[in-house]
């Protein structure tokens, strides 16, 4: 590749930097648009397998609303009281933990902050958790029940109360608790920004009565875990039947396996849409880009004779426009790779103080950047194609006479 | 005799749909090494069609071109392109240079096309705008030099790959009459100094002297 055939692109770029400034505007909305997006989603999508992972083999997750939908998740929907009876009915059951989550103000010392709290019931709940999920302290202690102690997560001390230490005070709903430990890492995020306590004293502060998003279920050795999870949605569904006339409540019964099969389920429909969107944006970009260049070609006719008659090949001749419509995608490439990662940070951001309970982090991965520079400079080129050939192909007599 | 082009019971026809265009009619005649040739005739007498065969930028619609004994009458457009950038240099009435590259660029560009290295293209650039007396000058674009300057600059860009045959379509019609003999005088020198077959059209009967051949064209045929 010649030097001088990207100097030359360069000046004659600038030489109309309007429209390529609009054409790369075309693109930059396109990338932009790609790499927020995908980041943002691939970073949901990884918050939701980092909670799924945290499931053991031998539990089963129960939560209403069909199909594992994230709208239930962020959304009010809970069981009741009925509900988790039911599930304790079926067979192969042998502990059902409530697993409700809220956000409460929360105060240490001077300083309060929303947070994320998790009420588990102490007696029955950690000893399934030490085993099942590895629950364990890094620091201090796991609580003890009627103690009015509580747990954090590890990221507590870095990320909300700094220096939060072991034997400190926090105050939920004027009651006072002591923190008795520090949780080793659950391995996501939102679990590790959340402040564990008993199911009792998580009524209490919360005021709920009843209702959780999430029961855990451990089931009885010897019992088949798809088995079980089938027993449990007998169960559920009669308890929805009994409730005639009512709103048909549905219900996720999710294994271990199933879990990641969900989830990877959302991640590709999420992924798929967001690309789908963002490519009609480059797409329309690379519309941009071909108006542009095809104008170019009209213009520069005489030029193109010029060159032609001075011993420029075919090749000469679309080597140089391809340059100048891939250097188009590929400006228009990195400025919005950068404002779609800016934005993507940005998203992050908000959607944190949104709602604490769906922790996004957006996912900016090096193979995102490589791929999406490669395809806007590929578009770029591609856009330039056919306007590349169609400037080759001219005689060169008739363009030079070209006026 | 060293023959350099020869054309034989050539025509260039143009087919308009119902009217067939004969714009060169069965034109023949020998160019030697070494000639500064004047094709004279007035506007559409066909004499720019004629430069173009001449040059290789067309092919005949009948009849033979040979350059250096190689019928050139039948070669691709990449072909002639190859033999273009290497045996013919251009001058153009109206200069020709890209307005965005300066004069030292423009005199580059055809040496682009023929993969000359990079430090000897700038070299042999700068080399040949001092030739012409545009050393100062090299770094300007073409809007701010004065139309003998880029006339210069132009035939500066039409020596860059040392060709043995220089063309110039109307090389004066844009410049007064004093530059225009200036320029005249610069393709001489070529002509006598450096051994280069010079080929002008012009309609200019003026210029008549300079040539060492004269061939008049009108209506697309030799009018002797």
């Amino acid at each position: 590749m010649n030097r001088e055939y990207i100097k030359i692109a360069i000046r004659n770029l600038k030489n109309r930097s309007l429209r390529s400034s609009l054409s790369i505007l075309g693109i930059i909305i396109g990338v932009f648009l790609v790499v927020s997006l995908v980041s943002l989603a691939q970073g949901i999508t990884e918050g939701i397998q980092q909670q799924l992972d945290m499931i053991g083999g031998d539990l089963i997750m129960v939560m209403p609303g069909e199909g594992f939908d994230i709208t239930s998740i962020i959304g009010g929907a809970q069981l009741k009281d009925r509900e988790i009876e039911a599930i304790a009915r079926a067979r192969g059951v042998r502990t059902v933990l409530e697993s409700p989550w809220g956000v409460e103000s929360v105060r240490s010392e001077d300083q309060s902050k929303n947070t994320l709290l998790w009420g588990i019931d102490y007696g029955e709940g950690i000893p399934v958790l030490e085993s099942l999920m590895g629950l364990e302290a890094e620091k201090g202690s796991l609580p003890r029940p009627g103690r009015r102690e509580v747990v954090v997560g590890n990221l507590i001390p870095q990320d909300i109360f700094s220096d939060l230490r072991v034997g400190d005070q926090l105050t939920i709903s004027g009651r006072r608790f002591t923190v008795s430990g520090i949780l080793r890492s659950l391995g996501s995020r939102q679990d590790d920004l959340s402040i564990m306590m008993d199911l009792s004293d998580y009524r209490e502060v919360t005021g709920s009565r009843e209702g959780t998003q999430a029961a855990i279920v451990q089931i009885e050795s010897g019992f088949n875990v798809d088995s079980v999870a089938e027993n449990i949605r007998m169960e559920l569904e009669e308890v929805g039947r009994r409730r005639r006339g009512e709103e048909e409540a549905s219900y996720s019964v999710i294994t271990a396996d199933a879990a990641v099969d969900i989830a990877n389920n959302i991640m590709n429909i999420l992924q798929l849409a967001v690309l789908a969107f963002a490519s009609i944006a480059v797409f329309v970009g690379a519309i941009g880009i071909m108006n542009s260049m095809y104008t170019a070609v009209r213009e520069r006719t005489k030029e193109i004779g010029v060159l032609k008659a001075i011993g420029a090949k075919r090749k000469d001749i679309s080597t140089i426009f391809l340059i100048e419509s891939g250097i188009i995608g590929l400006i228009g490439g990195i400025i919005g790779i950068i404002l779609g990662i800016a934005a993507a940070k940005i998203g992050e951001y908000f959607l944190i103080d949104a709602h604490p309970l769906v922790y996004i982090q957006a996912h900016i991965s090096f193979s995102l950047i490589f791929f999406t520079l490669l395809f806007s400079f590929l578009i770029g080129c591609l856009a330039g194609f056919f306007p590349a050939r169609q400037a080759a192909k001219k005689d060169p007599v008739e363009a030079l006479m070209y006026e | 005799m060293n023959s350099l082009i020869k054309l034989e019971k050539v025509w260039k026809i143009y087919d308009l749909g119902k009217i067939k265009l004969e714009v060169i009619k069965n034109v023949s005649f020998e160019i030697l090494k070494g000639d500064f040739v004047i094709i004279l005739g007035p506007s559409g007498s066909g004499k720019s069609t004629l430069l173009h065969l001449l040059s290789c930028l067309d092919t005949p619609t009948k009849g033979k071109i040979f350059l250096e004994k190689n019928d050139v009458s039948t070669l691709s457009e990449n072909e002639l392109a190859e033999i273009r950038g290497k045996k013919i240099g251009f001058v153009f009435q109206q200069f020709n240079l890209l307005g965005h590259l300066t004069a030292l660029e423009n005199v580059i560009i055809p040496t682009l096309f023929q993969g000359t290295p990079q430090e000897k293209r700038e070299r042999r650039a700068k080399e040949i705008l001092a030739s012409v007396g545009l050393e100062e000058r090299m770094n300007h674009k073409p809007s701010e030099l004065s139309g003998g300057e880029k006339q210069r600059v132009a035939i500066a860009r039409a020596l860059i790959n040392d060709p043995e045959i220089i063309v110039a379509d109307e090389p004066t019609g844009n410049v007064g009459s004093k530059t225009g003999n200036h320029i005249m005088e610069t393709l001489k020198e070529l002509n006598e100094k450096e051994g280069r077959t010079i080929i002008v059209v012009t309609h200019d009967r003026e210029l008549q002297h300079f040539g060492k051949k004269i061939i008049k064209i009108k209506d697309g045929e030799i009018d002797e």
